[in-house]
Parts: structure tokens; C-alpha cells; sequence
């Protein structure tokens, strides 16, 4: 298996005719991923790429009740009304793409998901991608193959070179994902983790993290009832302290918040703690010679 | 965006809640019109912390202390940056309030001690039971009693804690109403019966300083003084190695490797707001330029991992800066990739003659690049 998505997940997209997620929608077909419905308010009827366009959510379900995954690519600014309407809908599982979602509607989008039980990837996040079964976002599809490797991320970049890197040394996935690199995300790292734990298919786990937050001190906390190894990747060795290196959320704002204080705590929790990609590679080759 | 003291203060003002009188001192001002009475403090207004052990907070008692006093702290901070004049408040005792964001959890809590000051970190660590933490609703909002409740218990009685509930549940309102990341009053001043923010600190929520005027206008100002550019460069001190890549986290990994490897990165860099071939003309060049500059920088690395952004464009953007900076000082190393849709126009072979040609030395992978800048900057 994999998580989050696979063969079944069925999509309906959010924002289908924009310039964006029509360019991305083109990418996700291409890759074999299952969009069966787009929703543009006002375009319904309409038919993109093959993909039919509905004026809600609610209809697009209505016609298509296999539907079981959402993707939100409308303005940031709109990202609270259209995420609202995915999860009252039933949407169990989606992504929102937009930087630039307001702090406050990420966190009473957040707070409403998790009560309706339903697992939002982002914001600000690059997408996730089950290698060889589905791509959701624009996540290295030319590069990652399938394997027993799960990743989890704070930025999107990164994602995308650790994917290539893994690959070119053999080293396939599971799913990496990109939890988000906003300060406050709708599903923090240490879900990522417990997901991958619970995962048949996966057999270690890569948690990238970085400087600022609370975040990878909350998976050192869990990291000891793990059943799976996990690699701790940390960025920003090098940041200078308090000065914002392009997200959000790595502003490093207390010792505790440092690179050395959080490879620390990992390392603690009995993570194996990597300082670059080629370590990373080299000690999950070793648990493959070790098997 | 973090505004200011005096911006903070005068939204305080606006809300109702008491700061001391105050007044704003430009560089080129005289000092012939001063509305406060002494004796004044004479505050710098940085965004650095710690400005008392700076030497960015004085008192002054007379106009000639002030004169010299500003001077000082003028000669200090940057071009554009201002003082604040304000009455000095001889405070009995000080107390923290704020409103703040935990990342983890994803909700806000407003935070109040009766004790405050320079040491509410270490009040929080050492004497938990001193600070009053209350969650923020998600849904609906806070009834004036609820905070009025929370500042009883933080310990604020008789005539400081209608008051004290008023600061709080102000700092709420303003906390809502502009969607703010923090917002802080440290110290909290105590002057006799009276309460008075001594210190304002606010972080407005990047992504929507465009819906507020205030924040806007506030914006604007701040790009005269920072010199606005699309580009985010971060020099690192006693670096040899230039990077010109973008993506922060990517950008992070290699500038990070580069360490872990033995070398010694000398900038972080990003492109805010998309990276375009003008973007990346642009900050290709700066970088360019400032490494060129500077005799410590010996070699700089170009490094892109391309999936939706056109490889050629990239490509093209980077040696027109080249050509344009011609860098007397530095050796240049690249290595690029690409995937998908990037590679449409030039593939990675494409990127390698296009490179060699500029004279610029390919590598064929990032782990061989990295390592040969490391060997060229010794």
C-alpha cells in the first residue's frame, strides 16, 4: 500500500479552469491520475481535457459518488469558502496547493477538517505522490519510482531533490508528501509519521525537517513508539538566527527552535540524524544491506 | 511584517488602550519642537531585541542630555530608522500580555502574568503557574468576561483590573480583526493605579497585509527604507562559495551541504512570488555582483532542479547575467536538472553545452559540483 492515495483515489478538482490547475490538471493526467470531475463556479458544463465541470462540489459528487479526493487550486484568498465546501461535500482526503492562505483561515479550516475527520495536505505545499499509482500536485513525476521509502517534507523543492536523489541511488517510495511550509498546516509532520508507521508497504521513514517551530520536536515525542526506523533531515544549519529564509514558519525563535537543538532532540528520540541527501542515501543503503 | 514600536503603539492608541505620550524623532528633525515633558526616554525604533543592552534605549533630563543622546543613538541605526521620544513612566511593577500562535496545535492563546518584563521566558519556565494561558475560540469569539476572568486569576485586582481586562480584550479585538500573527505588550506597566503599555510589538500575517490599509500604507514605507527587490539574499558571514539557485528548501539542502561538506556557503537566496526568467536575471546578477565584490568569495555554485519552469529560460537568464556582471574574481561551477515540462525546450545536455560555452565549468552531477567548489574556494 502507500498513503493517503493509490489506484482508487478519484479526483475532483477545485479551480479546474484556471490557468494553474489547468496546467497541473494536464500534468496529473499525464501521469495516470484519476480526475473524473473539476468544479469552476458559473462554468459547469463545460468539459476540460476530457474532464467534466460541474458548478459545486456537491454536484460533482451527485454524479460521481466514486470521487474520494479533492484538490483546491483557486486563490489563496478563496482557499477557506472552497476548502469548506470540499469537506461538507465529503471529501475525505485533499490538497491545497496556494501560498498565501491567511493564517487565520488556515486555522479555523484546520480546526473544522479534523472534527469532520477529513485529511487536508498544505497549505503552501508541493502535492504528494504514491510513485507509478498517483500524483497529486507537481511532485517530481519524471523522477521517483516506486519503493518502500516514505517521505515527508516542510517545503516543496526539497521534496522534489530528495525524491531524484533516492532514485538515482535505487532507493524507491512508498508516497512522499509535502505537509506544508506555512507556519501553522492542516496535518502536522508527526501525522506523516504515524500514517507511514501504519503503512505495510513502508519500511523507513525520511521526515525532512527544518529551523523554526515546534513541529519535529512533536515527532521526537513520538519517534520512540514508532515500529519503523526514521531519518531526520533538518535545514537550515547554516540559517542565520531569526532571519526568515522563505517560509513562513522557520523563523527560528528560540534555542529550542534551532537546528541544533532539534537534531538533538531526534537524535535522542532515536532517530538516525543525516546532515545531507548523500548521507541520507548512504544509511538507508545500510538498512538494506543489514535486512 | 513586524511594525515598529511607535506603529504598534499608535494602533494601541486607536484601540483604547493607554501609552505613554509620546513623539517621533526623524534623523533630519530639530530638536526645537519637543511636546514631551522631561525627563524623556529616547527610543530607537529597531526591530532588533535586547535595544537597552544595546545602548538603543537612554533617558534624557534636559534638552542638551537629549541632544546628545539621540546623536548617539542616530549614529547607530540605519538611514531612515527613527527615534521615539516618550515621558518616562516610573512604573510601580510590570506585567506581560499577548496573543500568539502555537504551531503545533494550530490554535492561538492569549497569554497573561502579572509579572513581566524582560524575564517572561523565564518566569514561563521556571513559574508556570504564573502565567494564565487561554485558547482561542475557533468558532465565535471571546465574551468580555472570559478575558475579564483570565486577568483576575493572573492576579490583577481593584482598580488595575477593569483595566488590565480592557488591554486584553483590546488586544484580542486587534489580534481578530487584522488577523495578526502576535501581538505583545511587554512591558505591561504598573504606575500607580494607572496601566500603560510600555512596549508594543505586532507581526502582521504576511499574506494578508494587502487587505489592511494601515499595513499597506506601513508596507510602502518600509520598502524605502529596505530597498524593495523581489529577491530574498541572505549573506553568510565568512563564506567562499556563492550559490545561485532557488527554492528555499532546495536551496537550503545545498547551501547546507556545503557546510556539512567542508565548505563555507556564502549567501542563502529566494525569489518571493514566483520565479520568472526577469526574476532570475535579477537575482543571478545580484548575486553575481555582491560575490564579485566581496575577496572572501572565490567560486560560485549554479545549481537549479527544474519541473515546471522552463529549463532554456533559466538557462538563458543566468548567462545573460553572466556575461552582463563578466565577474573578474570567481570561478563558476553549475550543475542543473530537469523534468516534465521544464525540459521541453532545452534538456540537461542542452543546459551543459549552453554552460560550457559561457565558460562556465559543468559538472554532471550536484554531489560532484558541490564537491568542486569546495576544492576550488580553498
Amino acid at each position: 500500500m502507500s498513503i493517503l492515495i493509490n489506484k482508487e483515489t478519484k479526483v475532483v478538482v477545485q479551480g479546474i479552469t484556471g490557468r494553474y490547475g489547468s496546467s497541473q490538471v494536464a500534468a496529473m493526467l499525464d501521469y495516470g491520475t484519476d480526475i473524473v470531475a473539476g468544479v469552476t463556479p458559473g462554468k459547469g458544463g463545460e468539459v476540460i481535457y476530457g474532464v467534466p465541470v460541474y458548478d459545486t462540489v456537491f454536484e460533482a459528487m451527485e454524479k460521481h459518488p466514486e470521487i474520494n479526493t479533492g484538490i483546491i487550486y483557486v486563490p489563496p484568498i478563496k482557499v477557506y469558502d472552497a476548502a469548506m465546501e470540499a469537506i461538507d461535500a465529503g471529501i475525505k482526503v485533499g490538497m491545497v496547493a496556494a501560498e498565501g492562505v491567511p493564517l487565520h483561515d488556515t486555522m479555523r479550516l484546520r480546526d473544522y477538517a479534523r472534527n469532520k475527520g477529513t485529511w487536508i495536505v498544505g497549505p503552501n505545499t508541493i502535492g504528494l505522490i504514491t510513485p507509478g499509482e498517483c500524483l497529486i500536485g507537481s511532485l517530481a513525476s519524471d523522477y521517483a519510482i516506486p519503493g518502500d521509502v516514505g517521505i515527508v517534507t516542510r517545503g516543496g523543492t526539497i521534496a522534489i531533490e530528495l525524491i531524484r536523489l533516492l532514485s538515482a541511488a535505487g532507493i524507491g517510495q512508498s508516497t512522499c508528501v509535502g505537509s506544508g511550509g506555512d507556519k501553522v498546516v492542516f496535518r502536522n509532520l508527526a501525522e506523516y509519521l504515524e500514517l507511514f508507521d501504519k503503512d505495510d508497504q513502508t519500511k523507513a521513514i525520511v521526515l525532512n525537517g527544518e529551523i523554526g517551530g515546534g513541529k519535529e520536536a512533536e515527532c521526537a515525542k513520538i519517534i520512540p513508539q514508532l515500529s519503523k526506523p526514521v531519518y531526520a533531515y533538518i535545514l537550515g544549519r547554516t540559517a542565520p538566527k531569526g532571519k526568515r529564509m522563505g517560509h513562513a514558519g522557520a523563523i527560528v525563535g528560540s534555542e529550542a527552535e534551532s537546528w541544533e537543538s532539534k537534531c538533538e532532540i531526534l537524535r535522542e528520540a532515536g532517530a538516525h540524524v543525516v546532515a545531507t541527501p548523500w548521507e541520507l542515501i548512504d544509511e538507508l543503503k545500510k538498512l538494506k544491506t543489514d535486512e | 511584517m513586524r511594525l515598529y514600536e511607535y506603529e504598534g503603539k499608535r494602533m494601541f492608541e486607536k484601540a483604547g488602550i493607554t501609552v505613554p505620550k509620546g513623539q517621533v524623532i526623524q534623523r533630519e528633525d530639530s530638536l526645537g519642537d519637543i511636546r514631551v515633558s522631561f525627563p524623556v526616554m529616547v527610543k530607537a525604533q529597531v526591530l532588533q531585541g535586547g535595544r537597552g543592552k544595546a545602548g538603543l534605549i537612554k533617558a534624557a533630563t534636559n534638552i542638551e542630555e537629549l541632544q546628545k543622546e539621540s546623536g548617539e543613538i542616530f549614529s547607530k541605526i540605519g538611514e531612515g530608522e527613527v527615534i521615539l521620544l516618550e515621558e518616562q513612566m516610573k512604573p510601580d511593577s510590570e506585567a506581560y500580555i499577548g496573543i500568539a500562535v502555537n504551531d503545533v496545535e494550530g490554535f492561538s492563546y492569549m497569554i497573561i502574568s502579572r509579572t513581566g518584563g524582560m524575564d517572561i521566558e523565564q518566569i514561563a519556565k521556571e513559574s508556570p503557574e504564573k502565567i494564565v494561558k487561554l485558547r482561542l475560540p475557533v468558532e465565535g469569539e471571546f465574551k468580555y468576561y472570559e478575558v475579564l476572568k483570565a486577568v483576575k486569576k493572573a492576579g490583577f485586582e481593584g482598580k488595575l483590573l477593569p483595566q488590565a481586562a480592557d488591554i486584553a480584550y483590546n488586544l484580542y479585538r486587534m489580534y481578530m480583526d487584522y488577523e495578526l500573527d502576535l501581538i505583545e505588550i511587554n512591558p505591561l506597566l504598573i504606575v500607580g493605579d494607572k496601566v500603560v503599555a510600555g512596549d508594543s510589538k505586532v507581526i502582521t500575517d504576511d499574506y494578508v497585509i494587502e487587505k489592511y490599509e494601515e499595513f499597506n500604507r506601513i508596507h510602502q514605507s518600509r520598502d524605502q527604507v529596505e530597498a524593495a527587490t523581489k529577491a530574498i539574499y541572505v549573506p553568510l558571514e565568512g563564506g567562499s562559495i556563492g550559490i545561485i539557485s532557488y527554492g528555499a528548501s532546495s536551496t537550503m539542502m545545498t547551501v547546507d551541504s556545503i557546510a556539512a561538506m567542508g565548505g563555507f556557503p556564502a549567501n542563502f537566496s529566494d525569489i518571493a512570488g514566483g520565479a520568472n526568467a526577469q526574476n532570475i536575471y535579477e537575482l543571478s546578477k545580484l548575486i553575481l555582483e555582491r560575490s564579485d565584490a566581496n575577496p572572501e568569495v572565490k567560486v560560485v555554485l549554479i545549481t537549479l532542479t527544474l519541473v515546471a519552469h522552463s529549463m532554456k529560460l533559466s538557462v538563458d537568464a543566468i548567462i545573460k547575467a553572466v556575461n552582463e556582471v563578466k565577474p573578474k574574481n570567481l570561478k563558476l561551477v553549475a550543475n542543473v536538472r530537469a523534468a516534465g515540462a521544464a525540459k521541453k525546450e532545452m534538456d540537461v545536455e542542452g543546459a551543459k553545452a549552453a554552460f560550457t560555452e559561457a565558460g562556465i565549468l559543468w559538472c554532471d552531477t550536484l554531489g560532484d559540483a558541490i564537491k568542486t567548489c569546495i576544492e576550488e574556494a580553498k
